[in-house]
């Protein structure tokens, strides 16, 4: 697909499994996330379970780095985001149905960067990555 | 042929990890990708049979469920021995078709796999 990160590239998949703030899992991603489009990687990023609130937007941490921010600047690099639509769902993310023109569900809290998606979205990047890490798991 | 290792080492309730962990797994399989799900840790309490209506009791998915599904869909499920040891689970309490191994061997899984998700 062309709106796809990292046609002709190897996909480094990663999975985020915990909040922006309550640990520094996704602080670490998203640094990681940062070098390997650097290193010329694609970079295909999944928020799953409390994942998916780092997708709100607004966040304005005071002393934290601003994980929203970052992902707005990994998706302008190339990178791509998704989330599980079914997790969005039980945090209240969602406004209504799937829309297949803007190829996500609709969510007024979320980033424009990152796309909520069914879970599939990354059983599908699981197939592409060449590597697959998670952050915040266990 | 896609190969993907999910690796639970939190039990099956109190955490959202293995509910998720498992729902990863059955997707998988259902892509037709080749799936080994390992229960290592507190994640051996997963492994147990005769779950007592979880979602009635306590409004949370059993996953004994999901693990007999994905071993019905040819998933392969491990289980750390020395985890359960020293647990105090024995093989004859665990679901039908768990294979239980040694650590070392969970460790070679993980090695010779490049696709795994860890909960």
């Amino acid at each position: 697909m062309v709106d796809e990160a990292g046609a002709n590239k190897k996909i480094l998949a990663m999975m985020l499994f915990s909040g922006p703030y309550g640990s520094q899992e996704a602080d670490h991603m998203c640094r990681i996330a940062d070098k390997a489009l650097d290193k010329g990687y694609g970079v295909q990023i999944f928020l799953y379970g409390d994942g998916v609130h780092a997708q709100m937007e607004g966040q304005a941490p005071k002393v934290f780095f601003n994980v929203g921010e970052a992902f707005t600047k990994l998706v302008e690099k190339g990178a791509v985001i998704k989330s599980c639509v079914r997790c969005s769902q039980a945090r209240g993310y969602i406004d209504g149905e799937f829309d297949e023109e803007q190829d996500r569900y609709p969510s007024s809290r979320s980033l424009d960067a990152v796309k909520i998606y069914s879970m599939y979205g990354f059983i599908d990047m699981i197939k592409k990555g060449d590597r697959v890490i998670t952050f915040g798991g266990s | 042929m896609v190969n993907v290792v999910v690796e639970i080492s939190h039990p099956p309730f109190g955490h959202e990890n293995t509910f998720a962990a498992l729902y990863v797994a059955s997707a998988s399989l259902s892509k037709g990708y080749e799936v080994t799900v390992i229960l290592r840790g507190d994640g051996v309490y997963t492994g147990r049979k005769g779950q007592d209506e979880p979602l009635k009791k306590i409004n949370l998915p059993p996953t004994e469920s999901q693990v007999e599904d994905i071993i019905e869909l040819d998933g392969r499920v491990v289980i750390d021995k020395n985890a359960m040891e020293v647990r105090g689970i024995e093989p004859d309490e665990l679901i039908d078709g768990i294979e239980v191994v040694d650590t070392v061997e969970i460790h070679d899984i993980i090695l010779d796999h490049e696709k795994v998700v860890t909960f």
